[in-house]
């Protein structure tokens, strides 16, 4: 390639990464404003944050019908990266205003001009992991966001607890990404290619002779970083501890957010690279590597670990934690299903997932910065004092058992009918999907147990409010989550039409 | 006499990784850590990758490893200190280590034919990996600076100084 057709060939790579280019650009934006605003303004740098957020948005909505692979092949743009990019920058929006609400990030004159510029190369990583066609892009993308999410953790410096999980979220983080990098390398090793297309045109060669044990080990080590990302067992011991100590923002964002894109790149991964022929509904995979076994195993370990250990949490950041990891097991049922429909009820439980369990994380953050606790029992009674903010925190328990009525029950009932239409091999599956709902009930019913039915400690205690902005913003999450139970038809579409374009 | 070269490398790397593991004095630790990191830079260089083995010593070696000298020689005190190295779930992590050993030793046995790529003559990589970094690899590449970028405003917001005491 000669130098004037290299400028060519980048320049218009760059013009289809309008989107990413705009958040990098804006982090540098946010960092440069940062030296020169005075301490006694600097709240205004989330202006501008939410200013990038928003251009981010309007560029994304000019990229609906783009399909392309760019920068030699690293990034596929194409609707399903669309439709998660969309999820992150929504996400950190939504996140980005709670953490103006949070009482322990503005406290002690803190700084957040640092936080913002972190969030803002977070949400550019998971825009990149979301499109990532390469191993390499891959691992880059996925340590960008991991990196930041260490920083964002460990963000509240004079508190003990931050640190420590902040510490313990980096140990976990940098293992996994050494498993990861270590599946790599030997999948570059049999396959002699970076490239995900590539390597599912070598894989496909009948005269290839690889090594199926080889080839499970490389893509079990892949797994674990990948696992990590989306917090399935047994990559899933960091979540607790790093949810109980970050600031509730922060926990919120990491629950959600790196979550999705852990799912995108692991089915673009998956359907990419283990793609064998496409049927009617769906695809089969090569024979080469029984992934979906796998994978199956993962998702019900993930989920029952998941709710068997949230019946026991006494701290409701904790619980949520784990509440967390036992919905990465329902979602991960939607990628090995190998059908359109698995995929798009997966992208609609993330989607949905996120305005949930933001809102029960902004609800447990506007009623533990009042209580100076988030352990269960200070919260006895509570609902009493605060019915503004517990009802709607039963709105999100409700939708997070799957209770009719709420979007819980639509984005499980959709992902349960997708994995029984492919037939009575995947019944045991979803039937342990059911018991495990089924316990899940008893956790999150207790949260509402305490906040209703408990006779708070002190009978005098004060009447517990939140400002205006605050119940606004909670009705933002509550008001979606009811509404997307009954018209949940567009979304759903939305999310299928993205399916059918994923390129390679 | 590559395979000879080949296996002094190996036992050096080795031998000095063991000892930064179970050394109790960190000092002696952080000295055999340096023995190792020339050890795999030699194995770089025998691959004919002369960029990464010379990347290998300026950044671990010069850098990471001089980096953690200064630090624990500046550390008042912990020069006496002898480390607390108790193992803890001795068996269960025996276990794990043992079948991730075995997976391990099975796959480089079981494969035979790694893809390779041996071309005619031996040239410095050096340029084949500009131009690759500026052509094929420029996202990349472009990605890892903003990586860098948000560690050290990272590392500068979590090393800085601040006036409030830190609360138990």
């Amino acid at each position: 390639m000669n130098l004037d057709a290299l400028i060519t060939y980048t320049l218009t790579s760059t013009a289809l990464l309008q989107p990413e280019l705009l958040v990098a650009v804006g982090l540098m934006l946010i960092l440069v404003t940062d030296l020169f605003l005075k301490k006694t303004v600097q709240k205004w740098i989330s202006v501008l944050f939410f200013l990038v957020m928003g251009l981010a948005l309007i560029s994304l909505s000019r990229q609906s019908e783009v399909q392309a692979q760019v920068f030699s092949g690293m990034i596929s743009i194409d609707g399903y990266s669309v439709f998660f990019k969309y999820l992150f920058v929504v996400s950190a929006l939504l996140a980005g205003v709670m953490s103006l609400f949070s009482e322990e990030l503005n406290q002690n004159r803190r700084r957040l001009g640092e936080y913002f510029i972190v969030m803002t190369g977070m949400v550019l990583g998971m825009m990149l992991m979301a499109g990532a066609a390469n191993l390499l892009m891959m691992f880059v993308a996925i340590e960008l966001v991991s990196l930041s999410s260490y920083i964002l953790v460990s963000y509240l410096k004079d508190d003990k607890i931050s640190n420590e999980s902040g510490v313990k979220y980096i140990i976990y983080g940098s293992f996994s990404s050494g498993l990861m990098i270590y599946g790599i390398s030997l999948i570059y090793g049999i396959t002699g290619t970076l490239s995900l297309s590539e390597m599912n045109a070598v894989l496909q060669n009948p005269a290839a002779t690889i090594d199926p044990v080889t080839l499970t080990i490389a893509v079990l080590l892949v797994l674990g970083g990948l696992g990590y990302k989306v917090a399935a067992a047994p990559f899933h011991f960091w979540a607790p501890d790093a949810y109980q100590g970050a600031p509730t923002p922060v926990a919120a964002f990491l629950s959600v957010a790196p979550k999705a894109a852990g799912f995108a790149m692991m089915l673009r991964f998956f359907k990419t690279v283990f793609f064998g022929s496409a049927t009617q509904d769906g695809y089969v995979p090569l024979a080469s590597l029984d992934w979906v076994s796998i994978l199956a195993v993962i998702s019900v370990l993930t989920m029952t670990i998941g709710n068997v250990t949230a019946l026991w949490q006494q701290n409701v950041k904790r619980m949520l934690a784990y509440s967390s990891i036992a919905h990465a097991g329902y979602i991960l049922m939607g990628v090995l299903l190998l059908s359109d429909s698995g995929i798009a009820a997966m992208m609609f439980y993330l989607a949905y997932y996120l305005i949930m369990n933001l809102g029960a994380f902004y609800v447990t953050m506007l009623l533990g910065d009042r209580v100076q606790s988030y352990e269960l029992d200070d919260w006895r009674g509570l609902g009493f004092r605060a019915p503004v903010l517990a009802v709607p925190m039963v709105i999100f328990l409700a939708s997070l058992i799957g209770i009719p009525g709420t979007v819980g029950f639509t984005g499980k009932f959709l992902l349960f009918v997708a994995v029984l239409q492919q037939g009575s091999l995947y019944f045991w599956l979803a039937l342990i999907a059911v018991a495990n709902s089924v316990v899940s009930a008893f956790y999150y019913f207790k949260v509402a147990k305490i906040l209703f039915l408990k006779k708070s400690a002190d009978p005098h205690a004060e009447p517990v409010t939140a400002p205006v902005p605050a119940v606004v913003l909670l009705f933002v999450f509550a008001v979606p989550t009811i509404v997307l139970g009954i018209w949940w038809s567009p979304l759903y579409n939305w999310a299928m039409a993205s399916v059918r374009m994923i390129t390679g | 006499m590559e395979v000879a070269i080949f296996w002094l490398l190996a036992v050096i790397i080795i031998a000095s990784a063991a000892a930064t593991v179970f050394s109790k004095n960190i000092i002696y630790s952080a000295f055999s850590l340096l023995f190792s990191f020339l050890g795999v830079a030699g194995i770089y260089a025998m691959l004919s990758a002369d960029f990464l083995a010379v990347t290998q010593i300026m950044v671990y070696v010069g850098g990471i490893l001089t980096l953690i000298l200064f630090g624990v020689m500046l550390t008042n005190r912990i020069t006496m200190m002898s480390l607390k190295t108790d193992v803890f779930n001795f068996i269960p992590g025996l276990t794990i280590a043992a079948v991730m050993l075995a997976g391990l030793l099975y796959v480089i046995w079981v494969t035979g034919t790694w893809a390779s790529d041996s071309p005619a003559a031996w040239d410095t990589t050096v340029e084949t990996i500009g131009t690759l970094t500026i052509t094929r690899f420029l996202l990349p590449f472009e990605v890892v600076a903003i990586l860098l970028l948000i560690a050290v405003v990272g590392a500068s917001f979590i090393a800085r100084k601040d006036k409030q005491k830190i609360q138990s």
